[in-house]
């Protein structure tokens, strides 16, 4: 039922340097960005830790994934972002399912619990690539 | 009308609706090569095919040289203002000329032949167009003794020229929509023969060879440029009578704007100075304009000749104009009989100081009045003038472009898209308001003053579909864009907007769904996330003037207003106030129309 590939690379560089080239005009700002959005990242990880292990609310799940996919999209983070948009889905029940077949809430969460944790894989290999990218441990 | 010369759309289309639709074409391709004359002889100045879409103006040709180019030096050191696309041409002016005559008669001219004695200062730009012909570097805009007698076509050309600057922006978009026919080339530039005329002018012969000791103008080489929104195709199609027809010898052109930037380094060693930048002469009435204007004539061809500036009446303040060295050439360039680059036209050669000034006004009337002839302020219109040519200045060379002035709400919920929308905008000086959830969007329009708003669609509490319902429902109750300016529940007092708002959705997935939902609730366009910053700088663009064009007056008055808006944030950041100036110069340009 997973039709969409999850993207070659960790980061689409097009994407990024769009970013980057705003450094131009404010030194660091792609930088802090980042610095900015790993802290989001984590932050909205824990949130869908949270949720899977207590309501486990489904549209909750999807918005927490939309809402991290938005950003991991814009600054070319794309596997992430791939991962949170299968969050996203798996939360709606567009995704995951069987043809004809109702399937319990705690179906999707397991596939969600699995998505989290390719998210967090994913997310570490891009903060290693980006570590490399501003020489700096971010 | 002659007020509303202030605006000019710089997009020449709704290009970039179609270009949304692919197109399944051969590729298109031009040859292009760089103005060999600014580049070191050694240097290995080869014709490059670039690639271009059926819908690109010269401008996207710009933008997409510069992409090929990205990493050179030649990259670095220009940008799209600086450059104009164009070749050299070696018609006789005469024999343009009589090939004009035959374009402007298409256009409603007054015949001005008679009245326009030279020694009438006061219509100075015929022979003053005159000159930017002959042109040599230095020379830049008034450089003819008055005894010169204009060609008889000239007076017409130039009233042409006025004519388009004091058509209404609706009349002029229609004349860049029609961009391609014979008759927009001219209005612009002196120089700027559309392709078709370029065309004949092409196959004339060499002239002869002028007498000695007097330079004829009309064989000197020059710079033929092509204007800026006029369509690549239709020029490759007139050019050379079909795109797959042109060959690399064919090249068109890149000029540069600042050929005293060396593109090495050693060119610049030991090299002399250029003359003392802070030498000005202050000129106050027409004799000594004219005396000057003689000297400058009379001068060996090889000296650098003294630049005018010629200011309104009054006119207060600095001259913001970039900084001089930027059109000057320097005393180590190839001397003289070179066109001046565009711009250069307008830029001093010495910097006139604010104090003197003030002091002593110039009078616009004695000395009459030079319209700009960058191809790039002409088109853009007076307000964007100055914040035009400080991009030519400045460092930065990624995606320079005016913008119309508009005020845009960001709705983003997520910080980091907030801040990338948030400082992409401020980067271009363009006014915005930042919302993060549907009901602080709606807020934030009934402030009022928004032209354009970005949406964010998936967002707490209220969502971006619901936000431009409930805007959507809500202008028309107040009567926005409904014909009736009162309302009938006029309770939002504060819009100033009588337009309807724009609004621009961010979708986050590409699926159709999501789209035709947006649009339904009102949305005029989408944008897929995570968004290209070209394509945001096309919507921007093409919607901003969209917007300007549909409540012009109202546009006027909150240019005014964001004026000091970004003035007072200027003055913060120690910069210089470009839109106070820019303002100042929408009134030249005024009386440049009137007068």
């Amino acid at each position: 039922m997973n039709t969409v590939p999850i993207p070659a690379g960790v980061i689409n560089w097009n994407t990024l340097n769009e970013i980057v080239s705003m450094d131009e005009d404010s030194p660091d700002f792609s930088k802090n960005l980042i610095i900015q959005y790993l802290e989001q990242a984590n932050t909205t990880f824990d949130q869908i830790e949270q949720e899977l292990q207590g309501n486990c609310d489904l549209e909750q799940l999807a918005s927490l994934g939309h809402f991290l996919r938005g950003s991991s999209a814009a600054l070319g983070l794309q596997r992430i972002s791939w991962a949170c948009e299968r969050i996203q889905n798996l939360g709606r029940k567009r995704e995951g399912g069987v043809e004809g077949q109702q399937l319990p809430d705690s179906h999707y969460a397991q596939l969600i619990t699995n998505a989290l944790q390719c998210a967090r894989n994913e997310f570490k290999a891009a903060k290693a690539e980006l570590s490399a990218f501003y020489k700096s441990e971010l | 009308m002659a007020q509303k010369v202030g605006f000019r759309s710089p997009v020449p289309s709704p290009s970039g609706l179609a270009v949304q639709v692919p197109h399944k074409e051969i590729r298109l391709k031009v040859w292009v090569r760089l103005d060999s004359q600014k580049l070191p002889p050694d240097t290995i100045n080869q014709a490059t095919a670039i690639e271009f879409e059926r819908e690109d103006t010269i401008d996207d040709l710009k933008d997409r040289i510069f992409r090929r180019f990205r990493d050179t030096r030649w990259a670095q050191e220009n940008d799209s203002f600086g450059i104009a696309i164009g070749c050299w041409c070696e018609c006789g002016f005469g024999a343009t000329s009589a090939g004009d005559l035959k374009d402007l008669l298409l256009q409603p001219v007054p015949n001005m032949a008679s009245n326009a004695a030279p020694i009438d200062l006061s219509h100075a730009p015929p022979y003053i167009r005159r000159t930017s012909r002959t042109c040599s570097p230095h020379a830049a805009t008034l450089g003819t003794p008055p005894s010169y007698s204009p060609h008889p076509a000239h007076p017409s050309y130039n009233k042409l020229q006025c004519s388009t600057q004091s058509s209404t922006p609706l009349a002029q978009l229609r004349l860049s929509v029609g961009a391609g026919n014979k008759e927009l080339g001219g209005g612009m530039d002196g120089c700027a023969l559309s392709p078709v005329r370029l065309g004949s002018a092409r196959r004339l012969s060499r002239t002869a060879t002028p007498a000695v000791g007097e330079v004829d103008p009309d064989s000197i080489p020059h710079q033929s440029l092509l204007e800026p929104d006029e369509l690549v195709f239709n020029v490759c199609k007139n050019l050379f009578g079909g795109v797959a027809a042109q060959t690399a010898n064919d090249a068109l052109v890149v000029f540069s704007n600042n050929p005293d930037i060396p593109l090495f380094d050693e060119t610049m060693d030991g090299a002399p100075m250029v003359e003392d930048l802070t030498d000005y002469k202050l000129v106050v009435d027409e004799e000594q304009l004219r005396k000057l204007s003689h000297t400058n004539d009379e001068e060996n061809i090889d000296c650098p000749k003294q630049a005018i500036l010629l200011l309104p009446r009054g006119f207060e303040g600095d001259v913001n104009l970039p900084s001089p060295n930027v059109a000057t050439p320097s005393a180590s360039s190839p001397p003289a009989l070179e066109e001046v680059s565009p711009g250069a036209a307008i830029s001093p050669t010495q910097r006139v100081s604010p104090v003197l000034m003030t002091s002593a006004p110039l009078v616009e009337e004695e000395i009459g009045l030079v319209p700009p002839r960058d191809p790039i302020v002409q088109r853009e219109g007076s307000p964007f003038i100055l914040s035009a040519m400080e991009s030519v200045t400045t460092e930065s060379i990624t995606r320079d472009k005016v913008f119309p002035k508009i005020s845009v709400l960001v709705v983003e919920d997520n910080m980091i898209n907030q801040a990338i929308l948030s400082s992409f905008l401020r980067k271009h000086k363009i006014h915005y308001k930042v919302a993060k959830n549907g009901v602080e969007a709606v807020d934030r329009w009934k402030e009022g003053g928004m032209h354009l708003i970005l949406m964010d669609l998936e967002m707490p509490l209220l969502s971006g579909i619901d936000a431009a319902k409930e805007i959507r429902k809500l202008e028309k109750q107040n009567g926005i864009g409904t014909g009736d300016p009162l309302g009938k529940h006029a309770e939002l007092k504060g819009l100033t907007c009588k337009a309807p708002v724009i609004i621009v959705a961010l979708t986050a997935s590409n699926s159709q769904t999501d789209k035709t939902e947006a649009l339904l609730a009102g949305c005029n366009d989408y944008l897929t996330k995570p968004v290209n910053l070209d394509w945001l700088t096309r919507k921007i663009t093409e919607w901003g003037c969209m917007q300007a064009l549909i409540d012009f007056d109202d546009w006027k008055d909150n240019d005014e207003r964001l004026n000091s808006c970004i003035e007072q944030k200027a003055k913060a950041s120690q910069k210089t106030t470009s839109t106070s100036n820019a303002s100042k110069s929408t009134n030249l340009n005024k009386r440049i129309t009137t007068s």
